[in-house]
């Protein structure tokens, strides 16, 4: 039994690209919106909250922070989100806008399985009104930059990736705001 | 010939929209203009009232504003700018997602990479029509000419090569090696070296023109991406996207120094003088001012989102950059370091190389 988990985790490898992914040589644009009946200041407190991504997105089972050094040799913040569906992302807090509640951040593929690159999203919350908007947008790239890429890792596959993940995750945002909670 | 350069100064300040009428006047005057200059140059100094004439014609033909060739990745577009009117005056269909732009000034074409359809499109830079479309077959991203506009460059993102493409039979290319994801590319003003950044081997390939053999591979910053070179052409300006930073690199001695930027540099542009250092910091919507000299960035103006294509426009003495997250073009008076236009573009612009177009 070990040997064949032995053979199919080798077999995976080459799945999962070991060096780090170049930005796409055309970077894709991702933008998605989702209008909040609660205060600017509650949906912040959500969004901002960077190791307690369950508590909006109905998607994540778990969040775990830690601190270390990035590539350039200074601290930074990252974090390892694991999903309800067996997923991991994970991602470097890059800043938190307090100001002008914007949170930035990046998706590490090397570390990750959704099928994105060079994911750097910016999560913006607008005060309108009575009500709220948030917008998540940021450039991504498809996983595999080589001139022909795999089916699996293509635009395609990136984009619908991020769809699904943050379509789900602005609805339930919604809900948790909007709830009495 | 004073009197010429006269009338060029004055009538240089009136822009004139290419329409059939200009183009006609264009034909029969350059015509003249040629036979002018076959004259000696006895004739033309017997200035009578015809030869004013003519010269005021030249002059007002020949001199069109400097024009900016801006990539739309996102809707398969090139939009020309008149910098001087501040105007988009013509959006071309190329290929399939176009990022790069390379200038033949003599050729009067302008040669534009199409990353998705793997090709080079080519504009005719008079007509602002698209004469063909060449394959290459790689995803064409940094593209970049030979100083006598002979040899077109075009590196291929997917892999570790640059093609080498005859501007006069496009069909005729060779490829040759570079780093890992070659990127920015740029031509050394002896036209003896061609510069690749290569983004995923984090080094600048030194090319020798003549032969396409690498010359040296100098390690920089983490993921250089583009560069430009100083007026004197002495200086390699790179940009280190993860590190944050700008390498200067000397193109003989290949000695660099570093200089530190806004978040995620992607594209650079030094003023004619050589002494400003324009950053676009892809991640922090904004352009650092760096003073080359001290390597202190002096002021950090904010433009669109995620900025990329940046160049300094000489004759009219202003900033132009692409925003490819909003969609928009940022034009900066670098007498005050602030934007003083921003104009609507097609999706994602992007205009990575070299894409001003000098009048003169």
């Amino acid at each position: 039994m070990k040997k064949i988990l032995g053979v199919i985790a080798v077999s995976l490898l080459p799945l999962v690209p070991l060096t780090a992914a170049a930005h796409g040589a055309a970077a894709l644009r991702f933008e998605k919106s989702v209008t909040i009946k609660a205060p600017a200041a509650k949906v912040w407190a959500l969004v901002k909250d960077f190791g307690n991504e369950q508590a909006w997105h109905a998607g994540v089972e778990s969040t775990k922070t830690e601190q270390k050094k990035d590539e350039n040799g200074d601290e930074a913040t990252y974090r390892t989100v694991k999903l309800k569906n067996g997923g991991t992302m994970y991602e470097k807090l890059r800043s938190v806008d307090d100001a002008g509640m914007r949170l930035k951040y990046e998706y590490v593929l090397e570390k990750s399985t959704l099928q994105f690159s060079n994911f750097y999203p910016m999560i913006t919350v607008t005060a309108k009104g009575n009500e709220t908007e948030v917008t998540v947008k940021g450039s991504y790239t498809r996983a595999d930059s080589s001139n022909i890429p795999k089916p699996e890792q293509n635009d395609d596959a990136a984009t619908k990736a991020l769809d699904d993940f943050f379509g789900q995750g602005l609805d339930s945002l919604k809900k948790a705001a909007e709830s009495g909670k | 010939m004073l009197v010429h350069t006269y009338l060029q100064c004055r009538i240089g300040n009136i822009c004139c929209q290419p329409n059939s009428y200009h183009r006609v006047l264009y034909d029969h005057v350059s015509s003249i203009c040629r036979f002018i200059t076959r004259s000696s140059t006895l004739t033309i100094l017997k200035i009578s009232s015809f030869t004013s004439f003519i010269l005021i014609l030249c002059s007002f033909t020949a001199t069109a504003g400097d024009l900016a060739y801006i990539t739309n990745q996102g809707s398969d577009t090139v939009s020309v700018l008149d910098i001087a009117q501040q105007k988009i005056t013509h959006t071309i269909n190329v290929g399939k997602a176009p990022v790069g732009v390379a200038i033949a000034r003599k050729q009067q074409r302008v040669y534009i990479s199409n990353a998705n359809s793997q090709t080079v499109s080519v504009i005719n830079s008079r007509t602002q029509q698209v004469i063909r479309e060449i394959p290459v077959n790689i995803q064409a991203v940094g593209i970049a000419l030979s100083r006598d506009e002979k040899t077109l460059y075009v590196a291929d993102w997917g892999g570790a090569q640059v093609i080498a493409v005859d501007t006069a039979q496009p069909q005729k290319q060779q490829a040759f090696k570079a780093g890992q994801t070659p990127s920015g590319m740029v031509v050394s003003a002896d036209n003896k070296k061609l510069f690749i950044a290569n983004r995923d081997s984090n080094d600048i390939t030194v090319v020798d023109t003549r032969t396409l053999q690498t010359i040296a591979q100098v390690k920089v910053g983490l993921h250089p991406f583009a560069l430009t070179l100083s007026p004197d052409g002495r200086t390699l300006f790179v940009v280190n996207v993860v590190s944050n930073t700008l390498t200067l690199l000397d193109v003989d001695s290949y000695q660099a120094s570093t200089i530190k930027t806004g978040k995620h540099p992607y594209g650079v542009a030094i003023s004619p003088d050589g002494r400003w250092a324009y950053v676009s910091n892809n991640h922090a919507e904004s352009v650092s001012v760096i003073d080359i000299a001290s390597g202190n960035t002096v002021k950090t103006i904010t433009v669109g989102d995620s900025p990329e294509g940046i160049e300094y426009d000489k004759a009219s003495h202003q900033i132009i950059v692409a925003n490819w997250g909003s969609d928009t073009v940022s034009i900066i008076d670098p007498h005050t370091n602030t934007v003083t236009h921003t104009l609507d573009s097609p999706k994602l612009c992007r205009s990575f190389g070299q894409f001003i177009l000098e009048a003169k």
